[in-house]
């Protein structure tokens, strides 16, 4: 069983710190990331692929530091970039066809493989298009087909539903879902419904320290009897987003529901509620203050 | 060979106990551990990694995807060169590969450097054959088509001594180069994707224009020395490996 471990990893851009002490350990599963931007995700994932270096610490595959695997490390990743153009005169197959080659597959199995990955994404009747007539979750899609050419071991992927539909979203869960046997597999994202009942686990990163990593309702269990419902006047909204960190609100006729959090009952007129996903991404990376 | 049932299983084990009662063994530490698991991963066997593939191969798949424009242009300057060759006279001639080489250098040294035009380094240093192979394939393949597009005029137009060659050579290579250093680092600093072929362009015209009025700096030159043609040479090879050296720290993440 693959097992991919970080030890203390830290990243310095000049003086100012992007990663501060993160230490985990992977085994195959669905690992997602969440954090705000500029929270350091990409960073992260940039040094688990060996495309920069941390100031300190190490990346380990397998128990062995990956700066040494090199070439065989490669063999075992498959990226999705946060932002990629591709080669937009290229066309979706003979793209495809491309990248296989420079992961040096055999040209046999290849043709095979991208025909595969290409009905897998639902690209099959597009494959002759080209990458620049194609729609952002299109070139998503490519993207996905191309990482999962050379079967990777350890599959990241880079805010992978930022601009996709809600059905592309759907069914891009469900590709996961059944891409995540015998992988780990990891990916960022600001999208707190992504990781209803697909997750394995969830990384919280909050300005480049590791808040939290735990199974989803373990998470959640934290943030209970912290969630709050309550009705109030609109010229009370400053006052509660003062004192207190506030989630969702909504109108209701001349009132306003807020949803907000905190460590005990905030007004007489609050209602206690079950946290959500999406509470539990506000609660973390909302501006309010609270304590 | 006898097979091995339970019962043999059951008294080797017994001998290993014994043996072990005997024979002390030291526990090792955790260091020692590592190493030796670290050792024994470089044992294993490497068969069932996927195989690079051999050079001619990347080469073939490199050529299929290269620019046409880039192919097609220099092609088109081939053709001229030609022409010109079988026609004018050997100063003209000169005069031709003088204004045709650095369009035809620097537009394949942009197809070298495609994967920073397009923002692919991040994805391409994550395959098996990384930036650095690729980007030799690429070189190989540019200058292969640098080659094809200027050399064949030097030989049409009747060259035949040595001597002559070696001017021709150095008088043809220094002023290409001084145009694709300068044509490089303006594509370095603008981070256009077509950059290269729309700058590249007009400014190739205007110098052409340039030379073609400028007749007696161009005789100039070629009368001068050769050691000085050698030295500028030298030392304009050194820039030249400056700026490229740059274009590979402007595609780095860091
Ligand atoms: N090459 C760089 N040089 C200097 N600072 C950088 C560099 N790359 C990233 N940073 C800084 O590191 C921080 C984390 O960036 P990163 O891209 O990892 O965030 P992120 O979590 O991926 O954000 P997003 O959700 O917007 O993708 C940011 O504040 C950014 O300014
Ligand atoms: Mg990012």
């Amino acid at each position: 069983m693959n097992e991919l471990c970080l030890k203390s990893i830290y990243k310095n851009y000049k003086t100012k710190q992007v990663l501060d002490n993160i230490s985990m350990i992977f085994k195959p599963g669905v690992y997602s990331f969440l954090g705000a931007n500029g929270s350091g995700k990409t960073t992260l994932m940039r040094i688990i692929l060996n495309l920069i270096k941390p100031t300190k610490g190490a990346v380990y595959w397998n128990g062995q530091p990956i700066e040494l695997l090199g070439e065989s490390y490669r063999d075992a990743i498959g990226y999705v970039p946060q932002h990629v153009p591709f080669y937009p005169n290229m066309k979706v197959y003979d793209f495809l066809m491309y990248i296989g080659t420079l992961k040096g597959i055999a040209n046999h199995a290849l043709k095979e493989k991208v025909e595969y990955w290409l009905k897998q994404v639902n690209l099959y009747d597009d494959r002759y298009q080209k990458i620049k007539n194609l729609s952002g979750g299109m070139k998503q899609r490519v993207g996905i087909a191309q990482a999962m050419l050379n079967d990777p071991q350890l599959l990241i992927l880079d805010e992978p539903t930022a601009g996709l539909d809600p059905k592309e979203r759907i069914r891009f869960r469900s590709l996961i879902a059944n891409l995540s046997v015998n992988r780990i597999i990891l990916y960022t994202t600001h999208i707190a419904s992504d990781l209803e009942g697909l997750t394995d686990y969830v990384c919280i990163l909050n300005n480049g320290c590791l808040e939290q990593l735990d199974e989803p309702e373990n998470v959640l269990k934290k943030l209970a009897k912290q969630v709050w419902e309550v009705d109030i006047l609109p010229e009370e909204l400053i006052y509660i987003e003062e004192q207190y960190k506030v989630g969702a609100i909504e109108k209701h006729g001349g009132r306003i529901r807020v949803r907000l959090y905190h460590h005990k009952k905030p007004l007489p007129q609050a209602v206690m509620k079950e946290p959500t996903l999406e509470d539990l991404y506000l609660y973390y990376f909302s501006e309010g203050q609270s304590t | 060979m006898t097979s091995f049932n339970d019962e043999n299983m059951t008294k080797v084990k017994k001998d290993v106990e014994v043996n072990l009662d005997t024979f002390p063994v030291p526990t090792p530490n955790e260091k020692r551990i590592e190493e030796t698991i670290q050792f024994i991963g470089t044992l294993l066997d490497k068969e069932d990694q996927v195989k690079q593939p051999s050079l001619l191969k990347k080469l073939r798949v490199e050529w299929t995807v290269t620019n046409r424009l880039v192919i097609s242009l220099q092609f088109l300057i081939l053709l001229f060169g030609l022409w010109m060759g079988i026609q004018a006279s050997i100063e003209m001639t000169i005069q031709v590969i003088f204004l045709l080489s650095p369009l035809s250098i620097v537009v394949c040294l942009t197809e070298c450097f495609k994967t920073k035009t397009f923002g692919m380094n991040e994805l391409e240093w994550t395959f098996k054959y990384g930036t650095g192979q690729l980007f030799i394939v690429r070189l190989l393949i540019a200058l292969g088509l640098h080659f094809i597009a200027v050399a064949p005029i030097v030989f049409v137009s009747g060259f035949l001594s040595i001597k002559h060659l070696v001017t021709l050579l150095i008088v043809w290579l220094i002023p290409a180069m001084l145009v694709a250093i300068f044509l490089l680092i303006i594509s370095l600093y603008t981070p256009i994707h077509w950059n290269n072929v729309y700058i590249i362009g007009p400014f190739w015209l205007l110098l052409s224009i340039l030379l073609i009025v400028q007749q007696n700096l161009l005789r100039l030159w070629i009368e001068m020395d050769i050691t000085i043609h050698l030295c500028v040479f030298v030392f304009l090879l050194t820039i030249m490996m400056k700026v490229i050296w740059k274009y590979k720290e402007a595609s780095s993440l860091e």
